[in-house]
């Protein structure tokens, strides 16, 4: 990867969202000049970050998957392809961060769910249903219909759920598919889907259903244990740690999340891959810079990112709940354009159609939708209504919307929802919610989760919205052609 | 006979060049992506120097292609353009592509750079099936492949050529293909 141009378009996506919190935060007094240099630093990192990150996940992370992917098939055993998959959707779940943070949080606020069982159920939704989607290419099963069985027993199981749990169920979709997984699960899904050749839809939907899993899993976890959550009180907010020390511990997160992918490279390559020298130097390089990069990247964001964000939540709250809202729609808009797994999949979705879909085009439907989402989460936030209000007409409008959309762009758009919620909208827009809510007290910073889930639900309607702009553009042409 | 003209450009500028194309007269082109090698082996293990590239290929006769590949020189798009055709006294320069299994682009690189090349371009692609191939779940399983494509002066071709053939990985597990083409134009644009 050309290093300097990834940098510049690194530091183009990450520009507008430090110049509007920058803004904000001065004109709303609230930061001093310190903290500003500290915001100015946080960004730094997140920009070099990205760019290491990014440039490891083209070189190592990619091509590794999708031979990984190649070989499984090789196989020729579906039962060989499914217990791989559900091996590797399990293990590399495990040591996500946003994962272990997302049930610290949630064991936190009570409902009598231990973390260790949330995260094992949310592992196993993943490996559950990443086993699915490769099962999906081999037996060229419809993605709608997987899509549509999938969500009609989640929508039975939630009816059944307490609110918070729904909440939390379809916060844990958003939460599982993060920085390093997706691109790895995209890679491998897409080695297997060369097998489709002629099927384009093939290469989508593996970030779409296994961040569907888990939403599953956890609220059969909750059915079990007669979810009946008590009111949360916020997580207790523990001293801001300085920026080595935090450098520090992201070097040990970060290598616990990618130690079972180096793990299971280092098996792959001496038992079936044995790709030739260059090659694994290439790879090896590649995942160094993965790691190296994230560490960077996780940083910066949560070095300033977070304590930003939530004192911009209440300052802008106390200010006026429109002006919430609309500055929560535009740092939805630009909160996407910087993370991570987005930039992996417009690419992805670029090379996949042959520059029909334009990375430009694919972006700027993600961030309308994250715009939106986060207008939404913080209307909910602000006036206190169940999570049901919301999820049941956006789901209802998806599922309308996909009888008329290609199935491509359902992959893509499923795919979409699962992406967007990564580090930056979690580190950022979540305490931007959470800091808007403490104000709230009838509802305390339970009705702050849910965010995740409204960030994971727009793109996936804007994207199928896409679609049949696409699909009628592309018949006009054809018609034309005749 | 009929020249190709071979184009190679930065991602996302094969349109522009085109239309350059166009107004001298071309037909139309194809085009396909592909990833620029890195110009040394260091770099390529590191990674760093690769490249987004696309090829834009044109088929004309003798005479409109050297029209053609004019105006493309002018047309500002840095890249670089190679016209393969016979024309006796003027192909000074051949057009050496070897079909290889993936993962083994990068060894080719490394060798034709000891033995003189400065770079190359990869393009991914895949086998074909045929009848008795083994078929799983309906599709038959093609091998995935790279295509590496370097355009060199002939005296450093010909000794690309010999190390390319000498790779022992490439006979047994590469099983790579390899074939030149007589380019008789060669510029670097802009």
């Amino acid at each position: 990867m050309d290093l300097l141009k990834q940098f510049r378009e690194v530091s183009l996506s990450v520009m507008p969202i430090a110049v509007l919190a920058l803004v904000l935060s001065l004109l709303l007094g609230v930061m001093d000049f310190g903290e500003a240099m500290s915001f100015v630093l946080s960004c730094l990192l997140v920009i070099a970050g990205l760019t290491v990150f990014l440039t490891g996940v083209d070189i190592g992370i990619m091509p590794v998957g999708s031979r990984i992917g190649a070989a499984l098939t090789r196989s020729r055993s579906l039962s060989v392809m499914l217990l791989a998959s559900l091996l590797l959707g399990f293990i590399f779940t495990i040591p996500e961060p946003d994962v272990q943070v997302l049930a610290t949080q949630v064991s936190q606020a009570g409902g009598g769910v231990p973390s260790t069982l949330l995260i094992a159920a949310i592992a196993l939704g993943v490996g559950v249903f990443f086993a699915i989607s490769i099962a999906r290419t081999i037996l060229s099963w419809p993605m709608k219909l997987v899509l549509a069985v999938s969500y009609i027993i989640i929508f039975i199981l939630a009816f059944f759920c307490d609110d918070f749990f729904v909440s939390v169920a379809f916060d844990s979709g958003g939460a599982t598919t993060g920085p390093l997984s997706v691109p790895f699960i995209m890679a491998l899904g897409m080695g297997v889907a060369n097998l489709r050749k002629h099927n384009d839809e093939a290469e989508f939907g593996y970030v779409a259903l296994s961040s569907t899993g888990p939403v599953l899993a956890v609220l059969v976890l909750a059915l079990v244990f007669g979810g009946d959550a008590s009111a949360a009180a916020a997580g207790a907010q523990t001293a801001a740690p300085g920026l080595g020390q935090l450098f520090v511990s992201k070097l040990s997160e970060v290598g616990l999340s990618l130690l079972p992918m180096v793990a299971v490279v280092i098996v792959c390559q001496l038992f079936f891959l044995r790709l030739p020298r260059m090659e694994i130097l290439r790879v090896a390089s590649g995942i160094v810079y993965a790691y190296v990069g994230i560490v960077v990247f996780f940083t910066g964001v949560e070095y300033s990112f977070s304590d930003v964000a939530r004192e911009l939540g209440g300052a802008l709250m106390s200010l006026h709940p429109v002006c919430l809202c609309i500055a929560g729609f535009l740092f939805g808009v630009c909160v996407v354009l910087a993370e991570p797994a987005v930039l992996v999949l417009t690419e992805q979705v670029e090379t996949a159609s042959s520059g029909r879909i334009s990375r430009k085009t694919m972006l700027a439907t993600l961030a309308l939708g994250v715009g939106l989402a986060v207008v939404l989460a913080l209307v909910r936030t602000v006036m206190g209504f169940s999570i049901w209000y919301l999820l049941l007409p956006g789901y209802g409008l998806i599922f309308i919307c996909m009888i008329w959309t290609p199935g491509l762009f359902s992959s893509i758009a499923f795919d979409s929802g699962g992406v967007a919620t990564g580090p930056m909208s979690s580190t950022f827009l979540l305490p931007l919610a959470m800091g808007a809510a403490a104000g709230n007290e009838a509802m305390g910073s339970a009705a702050s989760f849910g965010m995740i889930a409204m960030i994971a639900m727009m793109p996936i309607l804007l994207t199928e919205l896409l679609g049949i702009v696409y699909r009628f553009k592309t018949s006009k042409a054809e018609a034309r052609n005749d | 006979m009929t020249d190709m003209i071979l184009a190679i450009v930065k991602r996302g500028r094969a349109r522009d060049l085109m239309k350059a194309a166009r107004e001298a007269g071309a037909g139309g082109g194809t085009v396909n992506y592909a990833r620029g090698t890195a110009s040394s082996t260091i770099l390529a293990a590191l990674g760093i120097a690769d490249s987004r590239r696309e090829v834009l290929r044109i088929f004309a006769g003798p005479d409109e292609s050297r029209k053609i590949a004019g105006r493309m020189e002018k047309s500002g798009i840095k890249g670089s353009l190679a016209i393969c055709g016979k024309e006796d006294g003027m192909e000074n320069w051949t057009l050496v592509e070897v079909i290889c299994e993936e993962g083994f682009g990068e060894e080719v690189m490394a060798v034709a750079r000891r033995a003189g090349a400065t770079g190359g371009t990869v393009v991914s692609a895949h086998g074909t099936s045929t009848e008795d191939d083994v078929k799983f779940f309906g599709s038959p399983l093609v091998p995935e492949k790279e295509i590496v494509m370097m355009v060199l002066e002939n005296d450093v071709a010909s000794a690309v050529v010999q190390a390319v053939e000498g790779l022992e990985v490439l006979k047994q597990k590469g099983r790579a293909v390899l074939f030149t083409l007589p380019v008789k134009h060669f510029a670097n644009l802009a």
